[in-house]
């Protein structure tokens, strides 16, 4: 057989490909993660993971090159010797989340390594066999372990992307229903409700989620009152200086917002908006309006000029193609561009701080801070509220789903 | 149902693009006029100005014999189907139809009764009942454009403009719904005019066809005047399949000269002595049994397409591509040299 040569690059087993692809991850991931044993100053636990990192870069190195029994038991040697310290640690190390995150990345590999070393069919492979019905038992396997494992792959990269996000959010969450009002503890080790009952029994918690929900309703409604029109006017009109504000637009979306706090501070001053809802309105619409109405904008480029003009046809006035074709056909967009004002106002912080300083003009995120500093410090208090400020937030992620994919891609896809 | 006029009409886009040359052109009551043109040349222009879509320049545009130049399109009384048949996606079928009804209900002195009659006839005429519910992206191509027409016909306009319509269809729909559109218009009479760029269209549909190039009319024309006697070499390369056969050359004592290529004028044309385009279509060009013919010409034969009953042959004769076309029963010889006559008594002669 002519092409048995590069028949041979086909057989290699599933397993061999895993390892040789997820063997160099780990041993990355080790390398920051004994950086870090560094700055912990745990020293002996550094160097277990600084022998783990080598063995993994060893057994590595075995794999690559020409087929040699000698070389997959080397390797498999290595795996072994790392599964070792990986058990060592294990015992006499701390056992934290993170401690057993990163032995996870030492003790995984190492055990996989070893088992899939001396299974009789990588044993074969190493072996340089070329017997026709090892190849052919060799790339059924593959065609059956192949996708399983790298689906296991897919989902391991999918955990490591979504932990940054849950992990805070379990914390939180424990924290809330812990009674007490500790940081610490085992998750899910004791359940009360009582700190979401202080808060919404409390006053203050009340006036804050009056205020939020007043400026941010009031965000939506003048921001879109704004930004609809603006939008259509941008994506249908050629007017002078067109381009330009819409450069203008993003321009002021590039500075960071700590520098336009005094300005704005001052003409709020001026105009006597300080401590009141209506300011921070005014403030978060038009911090809100460049993204949504460039976001809108997008959106009236998606529909047609042709059915406009179709209406204009039947006898229809620009206002009355606006309300019964523009407006109805762009609910999905309209729906999301309402979601992000609100969401921008629900969850800003450091205007509401500066410019609203009376207690009773709080919005949400500013009360929730000043349960931090006071005087005991709340914690469980404070995870509780932050909770519940999530939940509305959450509700109209839910709620406008449909919508908000529909309506995030709808400026991609013309149609 | 009104006549309609282009009077000097030029349009001048903002990028300094004449679309539009000082067309002048009138479509009579009840007249089906095609506008026939190649991409770019200025027939949907026309269409847009005409729908007031497109503001015109200078020049007047006439509908019932009434300036409409500064009527919104809305006020001018139109039925308008798209290319891309712009039916209102958010909209059922049903919905599509009475909208603009409903909007001009009270400008036009409607009652809701007189707007379900008109839509059920509508939906009658076009086979739509089936559909009546469904929204836009549910139906076919071929439903579609049936609601965009049924949409224009519901506003009983005085005149129908149709830009393209059938260019989006495959071409077995493509051809029954030509068919559709000449019976809708045989019984309705709605003064209609037609941009297309196809000139089967422009040859089953047209009452007349007014052939635009370059923004500027080039003839105004019945269908058949237009194939047999085509005013220039434009008109005359445009409209036929294949193409009238354009020769370069001069008359002179009764023969045509082209460079070696030299034959008898047919009767007709004797009398005539210019530099001129000798056209002839390819149905007409005849083969010889004899060189020694005095109408003969010879050729070679570069290739031959074969189109089920007819053929058409490329020819070289001495220096001048010319095609024929001829019956493929009569099987006559697919290659080398033969002998033609291109001389027939419906050629013509062109200035250049």
């Amino acid at each position: 057989m002519s092409g048995r040569a590069e028949l041979i690059d086909w057989v290699v087993p599933a397993e061999v490909r895993t390892l040789r692809r997820w063997l160099p991850a780990a041993a990355v991931v080790l390398a920051i993660a004994a950086v870090l044993e560094g700055l912990r100053y745990d020293g002996p636990r550094q160097i277990g993971l600084l022998c783990g990192l080598l063995l993994l870069a060893g057994c590595r190195a075995c794999l690559a090159g020409d087929r040699r029994t000698w070389k997959r038991r080397l390797g498999a040697t290595f795996a072994g010797v790392g599964t070792v310290i990986a058990a060592h640690l294990l015992v006499v190390g701390e056992k934290s989340l993170y401690d057993l995150w990163t032995l996870a990345w030492l003790a995984l590999p190492s055990v996989l390594a070893l088992y899939w070393l001396i299974s009789p069919r990588v044993a074969a492979w190493a072996s340089g066999s070329d017997d026709a019905a090892f190849i052919a038992e060799c790339l059924s396997s593959n065609r059956r372990l192949g996708p399983l494992l790298s689906r296991a792959g897919t989902q391991v990269l999918l955990i490591h992307a979504c932990a940054p996000v849950v992990i805070p959010l379990v914390w939180i969450a424990d924290v809330a229903v812990s009674p007490g009002n500790v940081l610490g503890g085992a998750i899910g080790d004791a359940f009360t409700l009582d700190h979401f009952a202080a808060v919404l029994s409390s006053a203050a918690f009340g006036t804050w989620i009056g205020n939020s929900l007043v400026v941010s309703v009031g965000t939506t409604i003048v921001g879109l009152l704004l930004a609809i029109p603006a939008g259509y006017a941008f994506s249908r009109y050629r007017f002078a200086g067109r381009r330009a504000s819409m450069f203008l637009f993003v321009l002021v979306q590039m500075f960071p917002g700590i520098i336009i706090l005094l300005p704005y501070f001052m003409i709020m001053k001026t105009l006597g908006l300080l401590n009141t809802s209506i300011g921070l309105i005014i403030v978060y619409s038009v911090t809100a309006l460049p993204l949504c109405v460039w976001m809108l904008k997008g959106f009236f480029d998606s529909i047609p000029r042709e059915v406009e003009e179709a209406a204009a046809i039947e006898g229809c006035t620009q206002l009355e193609i606006f309300r019964h074709i523009i407006l109805p056909l762009s609910l999905p967009a309209v729906a999301v561009t309402a979601l992000f004002s609100f969401l921008t106002a629900w969850n800003e912080f450091l205007l509401a701080l500066v410019f609203n300083t009376s207690n009773d003009q709080y919005t949400l995120p500013v009360g929730l801070a000043s349960m931090i500093p006071a005087t005991g410090q709340q914690w469980g208090d404070f995870a509780a509220a932050s909770i519940l400020v999530s939940i509305p937030v959450v509700i109209l992620f839910i709620a406008f789903q449909r919508a908000l994919v529909q309506g995030l891609s709808a400026g991609a896809v013309k149609g | 149902m009104s006549t309609v006029e282009f009077s000097s009409v030029t349009k001048r886009f903002d990028d300094g693009t004449v679309a539009l040359d000082s067309l002048s052109l009138k479509v009579e009551e009840g007249e089906f006029l095609v506008l026939l043109g190649p991409s770019g040349c200025g027939k949907s222009t026309a269409l847009r100005v005409l729908a007031g879509l497109e503001e015109a320049s200078s020049g007047d545009i006439l509908i019932g014999g009434q300036r409409v130049n500064d009527l919104p399109p809305g006020a001018r009384d139109l039925g308008m189907v798209f290319q891309s048949y712009a039916l209102y996606p958010h909209m059922s079928v049903a919905e599509n139809l009475s909208f603009g009804l409903r909007r001009g209900q009270q400008r036009l002195a409607i009652s809701e009764a007189e707007i379900g009659e008109r839509v059920n006839s509508a939906v009658d005429l076009l086979d739509l009942s089936e559909v009546l519910d469904r929204r836009p992206r549910e139906l076919s191509g071929g439903q579609q454009q049936r609601v965009a027409i049924g949409r224009a016909l519901v506003r009983r306009p005085k005149v129908l403009l149709m830009d393209e319509p059938l260019s989006n269809l495959d071409a077995k729909l493509r051809n029954r719904m030509r068919l559709e559109i000449r019976r809708l218009h045989e019984r309705h009479g709605t003064t209609t005019v037609y941009v297309t760029h196809d000139q089967v269209e422009a040859m089953t549909l047209a009452d007349r066809i007014a052939v635009l190039n370059g923004g500027r009319l080039q003839q105004h024309a019945r269908p058949l005047d237009a194939y047999h006697r085509p005013a220039n070499s434009f008109v005359a390369s445009f409209i036929g399949t294949p193409p009238m056969n354009l020769i370069e050359g001069e008359a002179r004592s009764n023969r045509f000269h082209a460079g070696e290529l030299s034959f008898p004028l047919p009767a007709h044309l004797s009398a005539h002595s210019a530099r001129a385009f000798y056209g002839i279509r390819p149905e007409h060009i005849r083969r010889l049994d004899s060189a020694e013919h005095p109408e003969a010409v010879p050729a070679q034969v570069l290739g031959r397409e074969n189109l089920g009953s007819v053929s058409v042959t490329h020819l070289d004769a001495l220096g001048h591509r010319i095609t024929a076309s001829e019956r493929t029963d009569d099987d006559p010889d697919a290659s080398g040299q033969i002998t033609v006559s291109l001389t027939h008594s419906s050629a013509i002669l062109l200035e250049n």
